[in-house]
């Protein structure tokens, strides 16, 4: 009995183990068997801010186009959930992973293709274009986001709200070797900023 | 010596394995912790559970169906896209999480529980953490442990439901037990070694700055602290080499009896700090009900400690007693500091009953746990751990 179980778990966690290896040719080899077993109720991920941990602030701003087809200013609709949670110390709210966890996975794909096109990347190749279903879970983020905007603007327009766009923006911090200077300040630093398609607000109510 | 004894016996050490549970008060404060943490799971969004998890919320029920669909998985929630269930659902959840902190409703509670757990996370997958990644793979590991022996409010129906059972089923308690002692065990040591693994291929990682880099995102900073944290040079340094190293070697540690109550003490810690630092409550305090398993001894010894301070608070109150049993500050709790003091004066057996809440009397002898015994050490002498 003791061995058959302490058996059963060694092939469980062989099998996590492998699912946690890095991209290797044993890991394709038996990523079919190990994700029919693991997925979705063993599923993990370990990786906990390694190798890379972020070095950008990642957020969005929204506005919205009302019924006389004017369009808004940006409406920040990021910080009042990140202070909300710099706030709290014990069990903070999470409503601020509403914004960060879309937009930190929105460049992200599996392994594979991850590793194919950072390699593309640093041969100066062209960069594989993204697969249908990239483009559709990029679709429904973007669909998220803007529902999410679009509910945090309740001012916007009156309250009669036709359309709305995300803009997502990315901050790189200052790197540590500009830690000591003026430009290594936390609010310095370049900032990149990608406009999503403009949501009908009628689709997202 | 001791390996001699090893070798000559390994079938005397498979049967204490399997005669022998271990660890069973670790298991039972791990899952009290781990309840905690999930009942504020819900209590922590309760002020936007229908925005977050209801059917008009930000993610509508259609689309929410459509993504469950997707990833090939169940949750309560999908059985009706009225506002009235998805609220039953949730206040169902929160209070199942409280029974099993509370300890009661036993292992099938356990179950039920996890299935509440499973069908809110997938509600809303954005909302989640390493720390329900955690809770999910631990509980059905808890459910093959003794974790409602001990730290729980027992009704009774659990041992009369045992009685009934087969005298077969009854025997694999102990071995099942044990295995999922170990197999929570293995996990936590999986996790350590994944994260730190990676981080000594990162480059942060190696330069020993990444604290810097990761304190100064917003989402994880605690405003007038982390500042002072990430400005210091020599903190950055010492805290991003220190957790990397602590990580990789975090399962050797656990593997030698000696130091395994101190490696999870470094581990509560390290999450702690985390938990502050970092505002990652839950996921720190799931990482630590995990550690709990290691520290069976140590929280034997605090309860102790505790009851006995409580006796005397009680005893001053009250202003009565003849001077009691105990010749006053001798048993001060600074005197039992010593591991193996708390055997020789354990707490009379109407005290411990009131914990261990109605096992069998046969049972009890067991519950004396050795501080951090492990299934792989118990064939060995006692007198070897220290």
């Amino acid at each position: 009995m003791l061995l058959a179980g302490a058996a059963l778990l060694g092939v469980h966690f062989t099998m996590t183990a492998l699912s946690q290896a890095p991209l290797s040719p044993a890991k394709i080899r038996y990523q079919e068997t190990v994700n029919d077993y693991l997925q979705p109720y063993f599923a993990q991920t370990w990786t906990l801010f390694a190798p890379d941990p972020l070095t950008d602030d990642r957020g969005i701003v929204a506005r919205a186009r009302c019924a006389d087809s004017t369009v808004t200013e940006y409406y920040d609709v990021t910080t009042p959930y990140i202070k909300s949670t710099q706030d709290s110390r014990f069990f903070p709210s999470r409503m601020a992973r509403l914004v960060s966890g879309p937009v930190q996975e929105f460049n992200n794909s599996d392994e594979l293709l991850n590793r194919m096109r950072i390699d593309a990347q640093n041969d100066k190749k062209p960069l594989m274009p993204l697969m249908p279903h990239e483009k559709r879970s990029r679709s429904e983020t973007i669909t998220f986001l803007s529902r999410y905007s679009l509910t945090q603007m309740p001012q916007a327009c009156d309250g009669d709200v036709r359309a709305v766009q995300v803009r997502m923006y990315i901050h790189q911090l200052p790197p540590w070797s500009k830690r000591n200077t003026p430009e290594g300040d936390p609010d310095e630093g370049k900032v990149e900023v990608y406009d999503f398609p403009w949501r009908k607000a009628s689709v997202l109510r | 010596m001791k390996a001699g004894k090893l070798l000559s016996s390994p079938f005397s050490a498979l049967d204490d394995w399997s005669s022998r549970p271990v660890s069973v008060l670790g298991v039972s404060a791990a899952r009290a912790l781990l309840g905690f943490v999930c009942f504020m799971y819900y209590v922590s969004q309760y002020s936007d559970r229908r925005y977050l998890f209801g059917p008009d919320g930000v993610l509508p029920h259609d689309e929410f169906v459509d993504q469950l669909h997707a990833s090939g998985t169940f949750s309560l929630y999908s059985w009706s896209s009225a506002p009235l269930w998805s609220d039953l659902v949730f206040h169902a959840g929160a209070l199942i999480a409280l029974a099993v902190m509370l300890g009661i409703g036993g292992r099938c509670g356990l179950a039920v529980h996890w299935v509440f757990l499973w069908s809110i996370y997938q509600r809303q997958t954005v909302l989640l953490d390493g720390g329900e990644n955690l809770a999910y793979l631990v509980i059905p590991m808890l459910m093959l442990t003794r974790c409602y022996d001990r730290l729980a409010c027992s009704t009774g129906t659990a041992r009369r439901l045992a009685r009934r059972l087969p005298g077969g089923v009854r025997a694999v308690s102990t071995p099942l037990h044990n295995l999922g002692v170990v197999a929570i065990g293995v996990q936590i040591c999986l996790v350590y070694m994944v994260s730190g693994l990676y981080k000594v291929q990162g480059q942060v990682w190696q330069d020993g700055t990444a604290l810097f880099y990761i304190l100064r995102l917003p989402e994880f900073t605690l405003p007038g602290v982390s500042e002072y944290v990430y400005g210091s040079d020599t903190l950055v340094y010492a805290a991003t080499y220190s957790s990397v190293l602590f990580q990789v070697y975090f399962p050797l540690g656990i593997l030698v009896r000696r130091v395994r109550p101190w490696a999870a003490l470094v581990s509560i810690g390290f999450h702690l700090s985390i938990a502050v630092l970092m505002g990652l409550t839950s996921f720190a305090l799931t990482m630590v009900a995990c550690d709990l398993i290691f520290l069976s001894g140590g929280i034997e010894r605090t309860l102790t400690l505790a009851r006995r301070a409580r006796r005397r608070v009680m005893r001053r109150w009250t202003g009565s007693g003849p001077g009691g049993n105990d010749p006053g500050g001798k048993d001060a709790p600074g005197t039992s500091g010593t591991p193996d003091s708390d055997t020789g004066d354990a707490p009379p057996h109407d005290e411990l009953d009131k914990v261990t809440a109605g096992l069998p009397s046969g049972e009890r002898a067991r519950e004396d746990e050795v501080p951090g015994t492990h299934p792989a050490a118990v064939g060995k002498a006692t007198g070897v751990q220290r």
